[in-house]
């Protein structure tokens, strides 16, 4: 026997031992319990995931912006000037309180107060007696007045609070202040030739409790 | 007798292969395994309106809470996952002006700190459902530079499954 002939013996006789193997009850049975492990940790490890997104939610804060007789900060208010007053003269005017229309205004509660100078040291504010209604102004100078009864609560003076309770302002509701400024009858005659700068503001707040 | 045995062999090694591969090729034609509902009745894949109405004008102060549930469809155990996803541009999270917070079932309320943050991670199992309360205020010490800001938010919510036991 050739040596090629004798190693292709050697070969053919390992295939039919590795095949004997193979066919052998405890390796089937390996086999077998090698694919039920396969099955279960497959099982074990096999990990899904599902997602989903909860969107579309938008936070908007409004806007509070508050407008005297239309504007943002009004200066050189003169409609409730008067020179050469003398006591019982009475000046009014109305001042309308609003905020800007459209989606995001929120709507406010509002106060008021004024300052008064005392430059001269007469104390012409002092003499000056306030009324504040809802109503309208009627008359001419220097004999204006505003009709309707005082806002419960509203402030009888310049030189302090106007308007301690809030009231509301929507986009769509206004509000509108009648304010008279009468110089008192009874006024000293100390008073003649006084002078007082009026300052008012005005505060609101989007707390509406 | 030779065929036989290696068509056994052959079988044998395809059914192992093709088990590996089945949970991943076959999961995704599957249906949804996560369903959200606005009232815990109808579900759907996504929420058909916002939680919170548009239209509505917050003000230093304000406080709502809205509520959604998460049904676990997939048949098995479940972890809960929620991240929320804001991009905070207004800043007023960072300010702590704007205040979100996220209770999930039982659990104590979470507080959203920055975005991606992991809000809750809950077990839920086989058709449960988790009722999610989120609640927004606008802090009453909020100033006037939270006006006419926007802040849009979304969360992702997640199941995961976990092993059987």
């Amino acid at each position: 026997m050739s040596r090629g002939t004798r190693r292709a013996a050697r070969r053919s006789a390992d295939v039919r031992r590795t095949w004997r193997a193979l066919a052998s009850a405890r390796v089937r049975a390996a086999l077998g319990l090698g694919l039920v492990l396969s099955v279960g940790v497959t099982g074990t490890f096999a990990f899904w995931t599902d997602a989903a997104s909860v969107s579309g939610t938008t936070f908007s804060s409004g806007t509070l912006d508050m407008k005297l007789n239309g504007s943002d900060n009004p200066t050189g208010y003169t409609v409730l000037n008067i020179t050469n007053m003398v006591p019982g003269n009475s000046m009014a005017a109305v001042i309308t309180v609003s905020t800007v229309t459209g989606l995001g205004a929120a709507p406010f509660k509002w106060t008021a107060s004024a300052t008064a100078t005392n430059a001269d040291t007469k104390n012409l504010r002092g003499s000056l007696v306030v009324k504040i209604t809802a109503g309208t102004v009627s008359g001419t100078a220097p004999t204006m007045t505003c009709s309707g009864t005082a806002i419960a609560g509203s402030g009888t003076t310049l030189n302090g609070p106007l308007i301690t309770t809030g009231r509301l302002v929507t986009p769509n509701t206004p509000d509108a202040i009648c304010i008279q400024v009468t110089l008192d009858a009874n006024a000293p005659t100390t008073l003649q030739g006084a002078t007082t700068d009026v300052v008012m503001n005005f505060s609101a707040t989007s707390d509406l409790a | 007798m030779k065929a036989k045995r290696i068509f056994t062999v052959v079988v044998a090694m395809v059914a192992v292969l093709s088990m590996l591969g089945a949970p991943s090729t076959a999961a995704p034609k599957t249906w949804s395994k996560l369903l959200l509902s606005r009232d815990g009745h109808t579900w759907s894949r996504t929420l058909k309106t916002p939680l919170f109405p548009k239209r509505v004008v917050w003000v230093p102060g304000d406080v709502d809470t809205r509520k959604f549930y998460i049904r676990n469809k997939s048949g098995g155990r479940a972890r809960l996952g929620i991240v929320i996803r804001l991009n905070d541009k207004s800043k007023m999270v960072k300010a702590h002006q704007l205040q979100l917070l996220v209770k999930v079932g039982t659990a104590r309320w979470v507080e959203v700190a920055r975005s991606g943050q992991q809000l809750v991670k809950v077990g839920m199992s086989s058709g449960a459902i988790k009722r999610v309360l989120v609640r927004v205020r606008l802090r009453s010490t909020a100033n006037n530079s939270t006006m006419r800001k926007r802040e849009p938010f979304s969360f992702t919510v997640r199941l995961t499954s976990l092993p059987k036991h």
